[in-house]
């Protein structure tokens, strides 16, 4: 089997004011920078370019392997990038830092079109900065919520205790636990003794950690509705671009979706030949399990080449 | 700071802090990463060590084993032998690079398992063994747990694959390297090239280190039990970057 580097290309590179954000780009062998899009895998909350069990790294050999080059980087003061000395507040800093990059890129490559890659928080920087640079010609957004908190009126501990109800319903309705917990090793359906104990003790410890949640948490009964909520969505649809959510089923992020109910404001629409929604169930937020991330990358792998 | 590419087909991450000129020493540093999730997990706080010993005049190289971080290929078939290689091409580049007539490892987790191996084969001046995996059986039993846990009440299932020997916290181990690690045994292995040692540990491993007679070999100091490495659910300390240890391993270098 031949080595990734042959292949591939990977070069460090400095860039933004005082060079003090860093990226890695990823080239597929005699790659023309200037016929072909270039995907920018954004930061994930807190953690360092290569991502979220380093599907940032794995995504971008994925898509060289397809002829795709992407530039993988850290937002001002994640991982190896500089924090900034302005106080502009860090959701737009890392707006900027994004199309610091795609000037970085286009002045340096010519590249002329770009696809924006985040999951969680890297998904709503994607969404913010697609909204007013003409150059990004589609946003693939994993598990990001896309309409503010603030601009619903909703708190994020009435969003989690959705997602908590959802999770114990999809147990406690599964037919599958019930007969598994029933079967217990035995032949007979007949409860034994240490599996009802290791049940009890399992319910037991679900039970206390989202109790431990709870009372930590102030529930919102009340629930305001915001107004224009939907205007960026208007707006994004405005600019016709491709766009690829993906929501994983343990993430809140779907829940904010379901609450909002976005996909009946969508279906309102006419221009949705370039919009995909993807639910991808027993995945949790992260995408620990290694065959979804397999799921994952091959998904959004195979939507970007068909844009092409 | 300087990110760049190395190795014999630049197959290697790395990124070198450069000494303070005025405090300069003649002594590289080469830090030895954790595996999988918990190398994710400690990332800042490598970088924060790093950052404090190149203040302290040490040149260091913090680097990505290949198939981990930002180096090339997956990581599905790393074996212990390709991280080994990698800690050595690792010291060849910043002897090459510096000047350096003296190194120094600091291995966090795995990474101090594999600082103890190459302690054993090759002469180094000093070796930290930062919250050090002293048994590889137990290790991965740890792994495992720490992945069930995880799982444990959340949406995600596991599905069985074949093609999957073992998978923690969302990184897959082979087969081999699975048998490589489980026969680790920090007490077998002969340190006695090695110039200094530090055992930086909780009181748990602390207790543990004494029982295999590890800590005659070296200086020890003892930490809080924060596992800043682990990935735990609705964990409010997932940023948190040890200070006192980062700051008690300059100062014992130092």
């Amino acid at each position: 089997m031949a080595r990734l580097e042959q292949n591939v290309k990977q070069e460090a590179i400095n860039f933004s004011n005082e060079d003090r954000l860093l990226g890695i780009l990823t080239i597929p062998k005699n790659h023309d920078f200037t016929i072909h899009p270039i995907v920018l895998i954004l930061n994930a909350g807190l953690l360092h370019r290569v991502g979220s069990n380093r599907m940032g790294t794995n995504l971008a050999f994925k898509l060289a392997e397809n002829s795709i080059a992407s530039f993988r980087f850290d937002f001002s003061g994640i991982g190896d990038s500089r924090n900034s000395d302005t106080d502009i507040d860090t959701a737009q800093l890392f707006i900027n830092d994004t199309n610091d990059a795609i000037d970085y890129l286009k002045n340096e490559y010519g590249i002329k079109e770009y696809i924006l890659f985040g999951l969680c928080s890297g998904a709503e920087v994607a969404f913010e900065v697609a909204l007013n640079n003409q150059v990004i010609t589609g946003i693939c957004l994993v598990n990001g919520t896309t309409i503010k908190l603030k601009e619903i009126g909703i708190s994020y501990q009435t969003i989690k205790s959705l997602t908590e109800r959802r999770y114990l319903m999809k147990n406690l309705l599964n037919l599958f636990n019930w007969l598994n917990f029933l079967k217990s090793g035995n032949l007979h359906t007949s409860i034994n003794k240490k599996s009802a104990k290791k049940f009890l003790r399992k319910a037991k410890l679900i039970f206390l950690k989202k109790l431990d949640a709870r009372n930590n948490e102030v529930i919102k009964t009340t629930i305001t509705l915001g107004e224009n909520k939907f205007s960026n969505w208007e707006k994004i649809l405005e600019r016709d671009i491709h766009i690829f959510q993906i929501f994983s089923e343990g993430s809140s992020s779907l829940d904010i979706y379901n609450y909002n109910k976005l996909d009946k404001f969508l279906l309102k629409k006419q221009k949705l030949q370039k919009l995909s929604v993807k639910i991808i169930k027993d995945v949790d937020h992260n995408f620990t399990p290694l065959w979804s991330q397999q799921l994952l990358l091959n998904s959004v792998t195979k939507w970007i080449t068909n844009l092409q | 700071m300087e990110a760049f590419y190395f190795g014999d087909h630049d197959q290697l991450f790395g990124i070198y802090h450069e000494a303070n000129h005025n405090l300069e020493k003649d002594c590289g540093v080469i830090i030895c990463n954790p595996l999988g999730q918990e190398y994710i997990r400690s990332y800042k706080a490598i970088q924060k060590l790093a950052i404090g010993l190149s203040e302290k005049g040490y040149h260091v190289l913090r680097f990505d084993y290949s198939g981990t971080g930002d180096s090339y290929n997956y990581d599905t078939n790393t074996l212990v032998n390709d991280l080994l290689s990698d800690i050595k091409t690792a010291i060849t580049e910043i002897i090459d690079c510096t000047g350096v007539n003296k190194v120094v490892l600091i291995g966090l987790r795995y990474g101090a398992s594999l600082a103890a191996l190459i302690a054993s084969t090759l002469q180094v001046d000093k070796v930290v063994f930062w919250n050090p995996v002293l048994n590889g059986e137990k290790y991965l039993k740890e792994l495992l747990i720490s992945h069930k846990d995880w799982l444990n009440g959340s949406f995600a299932k596991q599905k069985k694959n074949k093609h999957i020997f073992f998978e923690s916290n969302g990184f897959e181990i082979n087969e081999q390297l699975h048998k490589e690690i489980n026969s680790f045994n920090m007490a077998k292995i002969d340190l006695i090239n090695t110039n200094k040692l530090l055992f930086v540990s909780s009181k748990r491993n602390i207790e543990i280190l004494n029982k295999l007679k590890l800590m005659k070999l070296g200086d020890y100091i003892e930490t809080d039990d924060i596992e800043f490495w682990v990935k735990k659910e609705g964990e409010i300390d997932k940023s948190l970057v040890p200070i006192q240890e980062i700051d008690s391993i300059i100062k014992w270098l130092d």
